[in-house]
């Protein structure tokens, strides 16, 4: 299997009151609650931990695009895979992903991916999402064009890279005279492409006509194998090939210690922080009008019942992560074949979980479980 | 009275639109809000007393698919321009409430000679003074508290016997629909200079407790069209038709049949 660290960099003091005070931590909330002093410490803890996964042998460390919000405060993925770059050896820096539905110029994001990926000799891999519903009222695009507006956007970066330019592009949405990006990236015929979804029929559909690893995040694990079964269906059916491990990544949530209660005591009041707080997020903004299909909406709707709580995300979807090194080792290992996952992106810190605790469930794995693990041929290419 | 109302399909263009027609008289084209498109209300029926009410649906409203073609509102003035020429409606009174109150003025900005009278009630379009409430970030209850004064005027999905899973899903695809045109900024800062090409009689009808465009705005609107008339009724909120359909109704008839035949 291929070791993904999956990292948020949530901000740690969302008020504890934040949905009667703000309604959201995203959007709405005030940016008066982010203290930059305090900004300039967290990031480079949240950096050691990530360089740290780098040194102990992970295959790869993984950044994403969030904005104004407590959640996660990387609003330019891109910017952080920059730092990463210098600091990081062997790990491939996986940005998952570029919000690219959101970008007024989508250009702007093959450009930074290929500086990146020449910068690195090749490390990067680049995910594409279409944003959380939320990054819609942020960045103030209609989300009835959003899929319509990530598919363009796909289609262009990835011409951009494999096609010699100039070459001009004229979509519905982005039009340019001239296409031709400097510098182009290093991996051929571009940096691998990975799909973070919340498993929507029509993106599983479209990752698997594209055969993109497709990674399901804070899916419960019954929901999870549907959607990969379905993916692998439609692989074999409708486009002819087989999709293997390769293709899936499972994430979770993982924290190691001594004792199986030492590690659930560790974890549990960040797991509610990130539930109550990171998470406060009102259905009408998690789903704003057009963002997902009415089908889709629709099913949405009947699983929680109307006026029912929203689900709440699934952190360990499946045995859960949290124990001593053997039972993590042992229910990782189980879990990722129960799903037929290839690629396992553990979340070792969440919400507001210091890095000293971080570092401790981390040693601890990179001793213990890590080298019982099975893993990949060094030097295989990831995606 | 009770009208007697048909429902129709028009096909504009290749566009599927459910119509509803009731009443008698000069055409009066009823161009609807952001929300409820397919239901005959109490103002429309006052109408239908004296005019052949035509209220057709949006494009992505009433169940209809959002067309790829729909990006913003002059898409829909010119959807108009098409539904007339189809219907063979001649020189209709316009009503648009709302956001069918901003159609109806890009209507009649790009084709004044198409219109007898316009009547715009609580409408879009002008650039507000201050920044309108974001009703898409809101919760629904919280939505109604700016659109209503007071209780919603209307019942809640399901009360009338109907699946409210139906219904809520309904009003998800009209919001998607609605943010096509709004979604980005619910004005359009070209429509100031364009105003002085209304020409036909207008009045422009407001709430005065209208919480998501104060009055101000509408006697401002008022302001740019060349002799327009414009009415604040006290007490009520953005939904004039829905909550005050008789001083609504009274007003837009007495209106347009002294407009009938007037100059453009």
């Amino acid at each position: 299997m291929k070791l993904f660290n999956f990292h948020l960099m949530p901000w740690p003091k969302i008020p504890a009151d934040v949905r009667e005070r703000y309604t959201s931590s995203w959007v709405l909330m005030p940016n008066t609650v982010y203290d930059p002093v305090e900004g300039t410490g967290l990031y480079a803890e949240y950096l050691d931990q990530l360089v740290f996964a780098d040194e102990i042998g992970f295959d790869a460390v993984c950044v994403n695009e969030h904005h104004q919000n407590g959640y996660g405060t990387m609003p330019s993925p891109n910017i952080i895979a920059g730092v990463l770059a210098g600091r990081t050896k062997n790990a491939k820096i996986a940005i998952l992903g570029n919000g690219i539905a959101l970008r007024e110029n989508p250009l702007r994001v093959a450009e930074e991916i290929a500086m990146l990926d020449v910068i690195t000799g090749g490390r990067i891999i680049s995910g594409f999402v279409r944003g959380i519903g939320a990054e819609y009222f942020s960045l103030n695009i209609d989300p009835s064009t959003s899929r319509a507006r990530f598919h363009e956007a796909h289609d262009l970066i990835v011409k951009a890279w494999t096609e010699p330019g100039p070459f001009a592009w004229d979509g519905e949405h982005y039009s340019y005279k001239y296409v031709n990006v400097w510098p182009r990236p290093l991996q051929q015929p571009h940096p691998p492409i990975f799909v973070p979804s919340q498993g929507s029929s029509e993106t599983i559909e479209w990752a698997a006509e594209h055969r993109y690893p497709y990674v399901c995040t804070y899916t419960p694990m019954p929901q999870l194998i549907r959607y990969y079964d379905e993916y692998r269906r439609l692989a074999e059916e409708r486009f002819g090939y087989t999709a293997g491990p390769e293709q899936f990544g499972w994430t979770s949530l993982i924290y190691v210690a001594e004792t199986e209660q030492e590690a659930l005591d560790a974890v549990a009041p960040h797991v509610r922080y990130f539930t109550e707080r990171c998470f406060a997020l009102p259905p009408q903004m998690l789903m704003p009008p057009g963002y997902t299909t009415s089908g889709s909406f629709r099913r949405m709707l009947e699983a929680r019942g109307i006026g029912g709580p929203q689900a709440a995300p699934d952190l360990n979807a499946g045995e859960v992560l949290i124990g001593t090194p053997d039972q993590v080792g042992e229910r990782l290992v189980s879990n990722m074949e129960r799903c037929g996952a290839g690629i396992f992106m553990g979340m070792f810190q969440v919400g507001d979980m210091p890095h000293t605790k971080v570092m401790r469930s981390m040693e601890l794995f990179a001793d213990k479980v890590l080298p019982h693990l099975p893993r990949d041929a060094a030097g295989a290419t990831v995606g | 009275m009770t009208a007697d109302v048909r429902t129709t399909t028009i096909d504009v263009r290749g566009t599927t639109v459910p119509c509803l027609v009731g009443g008698d008289g000069p055409p009066l084209l009823w161009l609807h809000g952001a929300g409820g498109s397919d239901s005959w209300s109490p103002a429309q029926d006052a109408l239908a007393t004296a005019f052949t009410v035509w209220a057709p649906a949006h494009p992505g409203f009433a169940g209809t698919p959002l067309p790829d073609w729909v990006r913003d509102v002059h898409d829909l003035a010119f959807h108009y321009v098409d539904f007339l020429a189809t219907t063979s409606l001649d020189r209709p009174t316009v009503v648009g409430i709302s956001l069918g109150g901003w159609i109806a003025t890009d209507l009649a900005v790009h084709r004044p000679d198409l219109v007898d009278a316009l009547v715009l009630v609580d409408a879009l379009g002008l650039r507000p003074e201050s920044p309108m409430p974001d009703l898409f970030i809101m919760e629904p209850a919280a939505a109604m508290g700016v659109l209503f004064n007071g209780p919603p005027p209307m019942p809640p999905p399901g009360a009338d016997g109907g699946d409210p899973m139906d219904m809520i899903v309904r009003m998800y695809e009209e919001q998607a629909a609605a943010a096509r045109i709004m979604w980005k900024r619910s004005y359009d800062p070209r429509l100031e200079r364009r105003l002085h090409h209304l020409t036909m009689p207008t009045l422009v009808i407001w709430g005065g407790d209208d919480r998501l465009l104060p009055a101000e705005h509408g006697r401002r609107l008022a302001d740019l069209i060349p002799g327009a008339r414009v009415e604040i009724l006290d007490g009520v909120g953005h939904v004039v038709p829905l909550e005050a359909p008789d001083a609504f109704a009274r007003l837009v008839t007495e209106f347009a049949l002294a407009s009938i035949g007037g100059p453009s």
